[in-house]
Parts: structure tokens; C-alpha cells; sequence
């Protein structure tokens, strides 16, 4: 009888699932919505990493609404630099949809054009736009870098 | 089941006298009308669709009838314009008895209301009879088509027709109403010329009304075919239901008594009674047995017990020492294994909140996936490269990931991915319906030792009562025993006698599930044997038609009749915007008139008559309906009528129409409105 292990074999390399919010297109969005948000529709990339931090995860969108009003508690909040946004800034800026001078990050005609596409889509990405209607219009700088300077302590 | 004509008449009173126009039909068979343009022929399609009380097929409106100013208003005759007083429009009807009637309805009447119709039990137009019994119906107000004064309840009983109930968005069902079937009978100028059954009552609101109507014309199986599966599986629904909550309601009761059902199965089985048989468990503080097990255990006890007098304490001193030790060891076994089964429990618990929570995440991400769809759409709306793999600096392919771009394996597609979180949340939910399982049977077994630790502490609490009472009392210990026996005894029969109950319930639902079922098995199929065959009939018919016709936008042999909507199709689409205006109305032609081909052979609800008001001549100067005359002149010798209204001038019509055998009707260079004879 054949030895049933004694047979010709290859190994294929199967693709791995990944995050939705690794895909590009969802960081893309997700950071010309903040960049939307915020005041003059600019930001420094310390500002974006922060937003994209909290509008990750429910527990992080609590923290961060809680240093903004200014009643942290002493167990929350670590703010996570991911370089995933570092590569999506990147892609969007390849693409045109956002530019960067030095620190700052400034939204394009394009991005505009692509989150004003994005928000008459009423079924797509609900949670983070609630989220960041809830921030209020225009976020400041300085409502964001309390939150950095409060890391910092 | 037939309807023909006998005789149309629209009578119109003004202060020059009577007025009207008068159409009169001699027998079945082919018949042409011909009138110029604007002289008045669409007026009299309408004001038969107005006598017949289905204008609701022309409009929603209930104020105004929907017909020209002519008999509404005014009319010009000779270079004058003459104002309406008073207009009504009669028509004489024959049905398959040979049954006739004459029914009537006002237009524009300071005495007569428009929603009535009076009916002649004869023919009062084509006979000076005078002898003729009136009665009057009702029309387009509630009931008109179910109240016995109602017109059209009257009407379809004259025709022959039992009509069908049919579903709605909202409400109740109600009869297929004649305005849903009657376009497939009566094609007036206006808007009957852009598809088959383009003018439906859709106000109705009722379900899939195109299809029903041509279901009940072609008398096809398959509506109660549908109907019967639906009613069939709402009550297995309904089946299901009360076996859910006769199961539901058991396994509650039996809980509170610290007992478990098991081999009861959640949804209805066919077959009773059930394999394995259902059982009822009972825990005794160290193991589950049967409840008949359980029961017979404790009566033997009891009856030893009964069997000898209550001891007194000093007689039983030594056996209540004896007892109280062992109860002490079994308490004490007893707490350590409840302690333990705490743990299992949290254990359990914990595993169970993370497998919510991972479903809980991988659902998120699914919405994400979702969300990235959409965002796909918008990234290539404006033409982004990432959307496509590329970069967008240099235009090299890229991974569809933000994580190192020679990070090892590649990334799965979009579909891929979503079709790999959908299975992970199937596995999850399947793992967390496990774990829900155990954990229910763990709360059972605590409840249970819970239980028989309060009996224990109870019974040790006795004891040391008794050996620490008075010698001459009766032992405390002993007597408590029996009550406890007695209790379970007691616990023992009500649980038994809920299952006895549950299993009474379940076995009269079984019966009703396996005779639902095996009714539902056997309406194979959507249609039967005669209705495929008489679709077969349609289709032939409509093929052969369509060749003859000269129809050019498609092959007709790639034609057919969809078995879905019995309507034609091609490769699988409606047949009407590829089609040019002219092949639209030979397709009409074809369709209506191979309906009327079928009811030559077989067994339908088709009344026989077809009535077309020829479309506006600008839609149809190309279309000759030489070989569709010739073709409809077969209508006579079954006793059909086609009724074709037309404007084509006469020499073409004499030309077209030589050695068709058909009534000629023509109203040579006048307005059809003219004085009317007495």
C-alpha cells in the first residue's frame, strides 16, 4: 500500500483577512472626515493621530469627550500614535485629497469633495460621523492639544 | 364565460334636441369601426369603460367621469357649438347563456346619480320591448364588488366568474377586482398602447395585480397553488409557534421545581410519539435521575417508614446520631461541590461574555466592510489609484492594506474578507448557543443543590433538636423525615404531570404539523400540468402571431412566456423598451389576442371579446393590421368578438379588409355625435 504521506504536496500562500479600518479606503475617510472637523479644515499630525485614536473605539471616543470636558478619569485614557494613520496620510496625500506642509495637514478641494460624497451617504460610517457631529462643528487646536498636553504630564 | 356586444349607445340631450351616437354589433366574429381622427371613437371606448363602471382603469378621480368635453360639456356639430344638458351612455350586453341585458349609467344628469347603473333583465336598445324589469346597482363606492347591490358583484355573476381573493400591501384581501382584469379586454387609445396591461388601477394596492389578472383569465392553477402554499405555511408557522411555547412554558415550570426536560426538541417533528422519549430529571443533591426512578425511591421509603411507629427519642438516639453524622458529611461534600460548581460556572460565564464580546467585534467589522463598499464607490467616483491597487505616487501596485507593504501574506479581497467574517460570526454564534446550553444546565444543577443544602441543614438542625429534647417525645428527626419524603412525593407528581400535560399539547400539534406538511409536500411546483400546457398555448399562439405581423426588433422565436409573470419576455426581461412603438402594438395584439386563441381550446375565465381602439396615427403608420384582421376573422366561428376602432381612410381599409369576413362600420366624413333618431 502507498504510504499516504508519501505524496506530492505544495504549499499556497492564502491571503489573510485583515481589519476593515486597515484597508486604506476606511483610514482615508476616516482622516478627511477629522480633517473636516476640524477648525479651517487643517490639523498637525499629533491632532490627527489623537482623533484617529479616539474615533477608533467606543471606549476611546468616551475618554475623549471626558478630557474635553475636562473630568478625565485616572484610569482612562492611552493615546495610541498608530502608523497606520502615518501610511493613510501618506496615500491621501498621493492622492491629492490632503497636503502637507511641515506639521500641518491641510484638506484639499478633492478631500472635500470626497467627504461631502461621503456624507450624503447616510448608511456609511454612522458611528464615526455621530461621533464627531457630537464634538461639535469645528474642533480647535486647542481643545486637542489638551489632550496632548495632558499626556504629556 | 363570455361577453359580446350587442349594441353601444350614447345618448346626449341638449336644447337642439337628442344627440348621441349609436354602435350597433350584428353578431361575434370580426367588426370594424371607422371614424376619422378626433370624430369621437375614443369617446366611445371610454363611455363603455364608464357604463361597465371600470373607470378606474382611466383614472383615479372619482369626481369627474373621465370622458371627452363632448359628452360632458359641449360638442361641435355643423360649425356650432351645442352644450351637454344631460348625457348617458347605454350598452346591451349577451353573455355565454345567451342571457341579455341593458345596463345604463348617467353622465351629466341633474337627476341621476353617476354611481348608479340601472339594468334591464333584456334587450332594450335592439328591442322596443317594454316589458323589462329594472333593478339598480351601485359602482365606485365600497362594496361595489362585494355587496349584493353592488354593480360589479352583479356583473361577475352575469359573466360567469367567481373571483379570487387577492393579497394587498395593507389591509385585508378582497376580490381581484374587474378594473384589474378588464385591460386585458379592453385597450382604449390613450394609454393602452405602451405595454400589455399598462393601465392598471394600481390605487388598489394589491399584489402582483398584472399577474393575478392573467392567472384568473387563463384560469391557471397556480394562484391557489401560491395561495394554498402560503395558508399552508402560515399555520405550520402557527405550529411551530405553540410547540416553541409549550416547550418554553415546561422547561420554565420544571426549573422552578430544580428539575430538567430533556429529548423535547425545540421545533415541531413529524412523527409521534417522539425517539428518544422525553424525559423529566430529578437532582437528589448528588445525582439526576428519572423522575419515576426518584419517585418510586422515596414512596418505598415512605412506606417503611409508615410501616413502623413514630420512635421516641430515646429509642432512636442511637439511629438519629447516626443520621445526623451522615447528614453533617454529605452538607459538608455537598458545600465543596457547590463551591466548585460556582467556579465552573464563573468560568463558563467568563467564556461566554467573550465570545459576545468577539461576536460583537467581528460584527462591527462587518459593518466596516460594509461602510468601505460604499467608500470604494466614492474613492472611484474621483478616480483614486488606491482604489484600484496602484499608488498613487508611483503607480506600482500596492497591497489593498495599510500595514507594511511587504508585510508577508497578502491581504484577502474585499468579498473574501466579508465572506471570512461572516463564517466566523456563524462559528462564534454556534459555540456561544453551546456555551448558553452548559450554562443553563449548570444553573439547574445549583439550584438543585442549593435545594437539597437547605434540606441537609434543615434536617441537621432537627436532629440536634431531638437528641437534645425530652426522652419520652417523639423523635423530631424521624417525624421530619417523613415530611420531607412527603414533599418530594409532592414535587415528584407535579413535575410528571406537567410533562404528562406538555406531552399532551405537543402530540395533538405533531398530528397537525405532519398533515400540514405532508400537504405542503404535495404541491410541487408553481404551476400544474394544465397550466403549463395552456402557457404552452399562449406562447405558440403569441410566436406565431408575432411572424405574422411582421414583427422586426427581435426574433420572435426567442421569444416566450415567462412562467413567473406570464407575461412575454426576452432572455428573462420584460419585453418593452427595446421595442419599437410600432412592434409595442403588434406585440399588444399578439399577446391579447393569443389570449383569446387559448380560450378556443382550453378551460379559462377569457370572456371572448376584445375591444381596441387603435393607437394615435403618428404610433402607427407603419403598422398595416391587414394580416391581424385576417387573423382575428377566425374570432367568428368560436362566437369571439374583436372589436377594432380605426382611423385608417377607406380605400386602404377596403383593400386590407377584401375577403375578411367582418361587419363594417363607417362614419363617413362626420363627427360620430350626431342627431339621434327615436
Amino acid at each position: 500500500m502507498q504510504d499516504p504521506l508519501n505524496v506530492p504536496f505544495d504549499f499556497v500562500r492564502r491571503p489573510t483577512p485583515v481589519l476593515a479600518t486597515l484597508r486604506p479606503e476606511w483610514r482615508i475617510a476616516s482622516l478627511l472626515l477629522t480633517l473636516y472637523q476640524c477648525w479651517g479644515n487643517r490639523a498637525t499630525r499629533r491632532q490627527l493621530h489623537v482623533l484617529n485614536w479616539a474615533l477608533r473605539t467606543p471606549e476611546a471616543r468616551q475618554a475623549f469627550v471626558h478630557v474635553i470636558a475636562g473630568n478625565l478619569r485616572p484610569d482612562e485614557a492611552i493615546v495610541r500614535f498608530d502608523p497606520v494613520v502615518d501610511r493613510a496620510l501618506q496615500f491621501a496625500s498621493g492622492e491629492l485629497l490632503v497636503i502637507t506642509s511641515g506639521e500641518m495637514v491641510f484638506l484639499t478641494g478633492k478631500g472635500e469633495q470626497f467627504v461631502k460624497l461621503l456624507m450624503k451617504q447616510k448608511e456609511c460610517m454612522v458611528v464615526e460621523k455621530k461621533f464627531l457631529a457630537s464634538l461639535g462643528r469645528k474642533l480647535t487646536q486647542v481643545q486637542v492639544d489638551a489632550f496632548l498636553t495632558l499626556e504629556a504630564k | 364565460m363570455s361577453l359580446r356586444l350587442r349594441q353601444i349607445e350614447i345618448r346626449i340631450s341638449t336644447l337642439r334636441g337628442r344627440f348621441g351616437t349609436r354602435l350597433h354589433f350584428d353578431s361575434s366574429g370580426l367588426v370594424i369601426v371607422r371614424a376619422k381622427n378626433t370624430s369621437g371613437k375614443s369617446t366611445c371606448v371610454q363611455s363603455l369603460i364608464y357604463a361597465l363602471g371600470l373607470e378606474a382603469m382611466l383614472t383615479v378621480n372619482q369626481q369627474v367621469p373621465p370622458l371627452q368635453y363632448a359628452v360632458l360639456s359641449r360638442f361641435q356639430y355643423k360649425n356650432e357649438e351645442i352644450r351637454v344638458d344631460e348625457s348617458e351612455v347605454l350598452v346591451e350586453l349577451e353573455n355565454g347563456s345567451g342571457e341579455i341585458i341593458t345596463i345604463q349609467r348617467a353622465i351629466v344628469s341633474s337627476t341621476k346619480k353617476t354611481n348608479l347603473i340601472s339594468v334591464w333583465n333584456g334587450p332594450m336598445l335592439t328591442q322596443k320591448d317594454t316589458n323589462l324589469e329594472r333593478s339598480d346597482y351601485f359602482v365606485r363606492v365600497e362594496g361595489a364588488a362585494q355587496r349584493p347591490l353592488g354593480f360589479h358583484t352583479f356583473l361577475a355573476a352575469f359573466l360567469g366568474w367567481k373571483l379570487p381573493a387577492v393579497s394587498r400591501f395593507d389591509g385585508p384581501d378582497v376580490p381581484l377586482y374587474l378594473e384589474c382584469i378588464f385591460p386585458l379586454f379592453v385597450i382604449e387609445q390613450k394609454h393602452g398602447w405602451s405595454g400589455i396591461q399598462s393601465r392598471m388601477p394600481t390605487h388598489f394596492r394589491i399584489r402582483e395585480m398584472g399577474k393575478r389578472a392573467i392567472e384568473f383569465v387563463l384560469k391557471l392553477d397556480s394562484y391557489r397553488i401560491a395561495a394554498d402554499r402560503q395558508r399552508l405555511r402560515e399555520q405550520l408557522n402557527s405550529v411551530s409557534n405553540r410547540w416553541e411555547r409549550v416547550v418554553t412554558e415546561v422547561n420554565a415550570r420544571a426549573g422552578a421545581f430544580g428539575a430538567v426536560i430533556r429529548n423535547i426538541p425545540p421545533t415541531p417533528r413529524v412523527g409521534w410519539p417522539l425517539v428518544p422519549p422525553p424525559q423529566c430529571l430529578v437532582f437528589d443533591g448528588k445525582e439526576w435521575e428519572s423522575v419515576q426512578l426518584a419517585t418510586t425511591r422515596v414512596s418505598d421509603r415512605l412506606r417503611e417508614l409508615s410501616a413502623i411507629e413514630v420512635p421516641t427519642i430515646s429509642e432512636d438516639a442511637s439511629r438519629v446520631t447516626e443520621a445526623l453524622r451522615a447528614a453533617q458529611k454529605e452538607l459538608a461534600s455537598l458545600e465543596v461541590a457547590m463551591a466548585r460548581a460556582n467556579q465552573d460556572n464563573e468560568v463558563e460565564e467568563s467564556q461566554n461574555g467573550s465570545i459576545r464580546e468577539r461576536i460583537r467585534a467581528l460584527e462591527a467589522d462587518l459593518q466596516n466592510y460594509q461602510d468601505l463598499k460604499r467608500l470604494r464607490d466614492i474613492g472611484s467616483d474621483l478616480n483614486l489609484s488606491v482604489v484600484t491597487g496602484r499608488c498613487p505616487t508611483c503607480e506600482q501596485e500596492i497591497n489593498d492594506v495599510l500595514l507594511p507593504q511587504a508585510a508577508a501574506a497578502p491581504p484577502m479581497s474585499f468579498e473574501e474578507n466579508i465572506k471570512f467574517i461572516a463564517g466566523q460570526i456563524s462559528a462564534f454564534s454556534t459555540m456561544l448557543s453551546d456555551s448558553e446550553r452548559v450554562l443553563e444546565g449548570r444553573r439547574r444543577s445549583m439550584t438543585a443543590i442549593r435545594a437539597r443544602l437547605q434540606e441537609l441543614r434543615a434536617s441537621i438542625r432537627a436532629y440536634r433538636q431531638a437528641l437534645t429534647s425530652p426522652e419520652k417525645n417523639a423523635s423530631a428527626g424521624a417525624v421530619r423525615e417523613r415530611m420531607v419524603l412527603e414533599a418530594n412525593i409532592h414535587t415528584y407528581e407535579s413535575v410528571s404531570d406537567l410533562l404528562d400535560t406538555a406531552l399532551d399539547a405537543l402530540g395533538t400539534l405533531a398530528r397537525e404539523y405532519e398533515e400540514y406538511s405532508s400537504a405542503m409536500e404535495q404541491l410541487k411546483g408553481d404551476t400544474s400540468g394544465q397550466d403549463e400546457s395552456k402557457l404552452q398555448a399562449l406562447q405558440l399562439s403569441f410566436v406565431s402571431q408575432l411572424k405574422q405581423y411582421g414583427f422586426s426588433s427581435l426574433s420572435p422565436s426567442l421569444l416566450r412566456i415567462s412562467r413567473d409573470t406570464f407575461r412575454p419576455v426576452y432572455e428573462g426581461f420584460d419585453l418593452g423598451f427595446n421595442l419599437s412603438a410600432s412592434d409595442m402594438i403588434r406585440t399588444i395584439w399578439s399577446y391579447l389576442y393569443g389570449l383569446m386563441e387559448v380560450a378556443r381550446t382550453a378551460d379559462t375565465n377569457h370572456l371572448g371579446l376584445l375591444v381596441l381602439d387603435e393607437p394615435r396615427q403618428q404610433q402607427a403608420d407603419k403598422v398595416s393590421f391587414a394580416e391581424f384582421a385576417r387573423r382575428a376573422a377566425g374570432a367568428k366561428a368560436v362566437g369571439q368578438q374583436v372589436i377594432f376602432l380605426t382611423s385608417e381612410d377607406h380605400e386602404t381599409l377596403s383593400s386590407m379588409l377584401a375577403g375578411v369576413d367582418h361587419q363594417y362600420i363607417d362614419f363617413v366624413g362626420e363627427k360620430m355625435i350626431q342627431p339621434l333618431g327615436i
